[in-house]
């Protein structure tokens, strides 16, 4: 367990901020994570990666707790933070258009947030996105497209014009 | 601009602006072994531990009665002001127990506030009222390893219009006794739960839950199956709690109608009901037959999406078990 907790906890801890955007929340669900891969471990055949198999606790945790019945009608619910811009990034965009582009994502919808996230954030493959939310590999090329086309219509609507 | 680019380049900024100190890991590191130990620890009592963790934890969220805005809760909010209300945790514990309720008791809560009772206990943690569509239903939550079931309540039912009561073998505070009541107050307690209501038709079903769920909890662990791991399919129409977590309507009606068709040989007794339970983090269901006199027997199937269908991944039969013997 010690080794389990040593080796993903700062990846977990990691998606479950970005999935949840609170430090605090992320926190406890990490946790959560960690205790219920300890209940299930005996359980655990080995079918997946230990890091998918978390991940695919994780998001389940995430979106239980955007369910639950709290989230919906008492947690303050932050705006999401707009982060600072680098040199780097300025070379290679108009300051105003990242702008856009990090608001945009984080308002996106919960559900094309986490493909974007997935994909990109933590940079796992078709096949992984698969096994972490139980669906085909099809599948996450077709919600992968649907949430670009999302994030590019929201763009648009504020009049950035991308391709 | 290329959107894909973008993307990259956002994702690439926020993996460097990510910033998780050592100290900080170090202290979710510490609480997550904290709470092992602590499973670790109540092992023997598993089969309640389970049950009991849907609310043993210190209900501390102040939020949980703010919306209804009523003097309670008011009164709720003043006081407990400096609490913070994004307890994800507690508000776990709680959303576990409207679960069982829901699932074994057919209970469905609509609403939770601060309960007159709070402050009544001097040992409580927390006094909530829940409500479904009709009725009221008062839970004290006690620290864990507390044993409700010894607090007896005490009514005096000598003046009619002054029904008042109180109770015993607790430590009460003084000032807000007697309680006063329209009628009789039916009393079930789980552990370090007790519930009141005047509703004798409530308190039937939250203790039939309790009670059920600690059987179906019992028939997992006899598989070496962890109880909170699954989730014990019910007939009645509770459609929304498995939506919720990922099961489809079909592909449920599907396991309820494999569930009723033998798959062992010479199967030893006749009209064993099945008891269908669906994983929570995996496309996998257990069925398993016990009449409570002949041997246990369970099935595993695993959903597979592309062929829309539950296939038989194993089967397995233990010595006989007697789960109503067990439960006494």
């Amino acid at each position: 367990m010690e080794q389990l907790v040593d080796d993903h906890l700062y990846r977990v801890y990691r998606l479950c901020c970005w999935l949840v955007q609170d430090r605090l929340v992320a926190e406890d669900i990490t946790q959560e994570v960690f205790l219920r891969a300890y209940q299930h471990l005996p359980n655990f055949r080995g079918d997946s990666k230990v890091e998918t198999w978390l991940y695919r606790i994780a998001v389940n945790e995430c979106k239980r707790y955007r369910r639950s019945w709290s989230f919906r009608n008492l947690f303050y619910q932050a705006d999401p933070l707009v982060p600072g811009f680098t040199e780097l990034e300025e070379e290679v965009m108009q300051k105003e258009e990242w702008r856009q582009l990090v608001t945009t994502v984080s308002k996106l919808p919960y559900r094309h947030r986490q493909m974007l996230i997935l994909c990109y954030f933590e940079e796992l493959s078709a096949e992984e996105i698969a096994e972490v939310l139980g669906i085909s590999t099809g599948a996450v090329y077709t919600r992968l497209h649907r949430a670009r086309e999302k994030l590019k219509a929201l763009l648009l609507k504020e009049g950035e014009d991308w391709t | 601009m290329d959107i894909e680019k973008g993307l990259r380049l956002l994702a690439k900024r926020e993996q460097k602006a990510f910033k998780a100190d050592a100290e900080h890991l170090k202290q979710i590191e510490q609480n997550i072994f904290a709470q092992v130990k602590g499973r670790k620890k109540s092992g023997s009592g598993r089969i309640a531990a389970i049950l009991a963790c849907s609310v043993l934890i210190a209900v501390t969220s102040a939020g949980v009665t703010s919306e209804f805005g009523q003097e309670s809760s008011k009164n709720w909010s003043q006081e407990k002001e400096s609490v913070p209300v994004s307890d994800y945790f507690v508000q776990r514990q709680l959303e576990s127990m409207k679960e069982l309720l829901w699932v074994y008791g057919g209970v469905n809560i609509e609403k939770m506030s601060r309960s007159p009772l709070d402050g009544v206990f001097l040992d409580a943690k927390e006094a909530l009222l829940l409500e479904d569509k009709r009725r009221k239903l008062h839970v004290v939550l006690f620290p864990e390893g507390y044993q409700a079931d010894q607090i007896k309540i005490k009514e005096d039912f000598t003046r009619s219009h002054d029904i008042t009561y109180t109770f015993e073998n607790a430590r009460l505070k003084a000032e807000r006794l007697p309680l006063r009541a329209s009628g009789p107050t039916y009393v079930y307690a789980f552990q370090n739960i007790l519930f009141l209501t005047n509703n004798l038709e409530f308190q039937a079903d939250v203790k039939y839950a309790y009670e059920l769920a600690q059987k179906k909890a019992a028939m997992l662990q006899s598989f070496s199956l962890e109880p909170s791991a699954f989730i014990y399919l019910s007939n009645d129409k509770q459609g929304r709690i498995y939506a919720d977590l990922g099961w489809r309507e079909e592909v449920l009606k599907q396991i309820a109608r494999l569930s009723m068709q033998p798959v062992f040989e010479n199967r030893p007794y006749k009209g064993s009901l099945p008891s269908v339970f669906l994983a929570r983090h995996n496309p996998t269901a257990i069925v398993i037959y016990n009449d409570g006199k002949g041997s246990d027997q369970s099935v595993r199937y695993r959903w597979v999406e592309q062929t829309k269908t539950w296939e038989l991944e194993g089967k397995q039969s233990l010595p006989a078990k007697d789960f109503a013997k067990q439960e006494r």
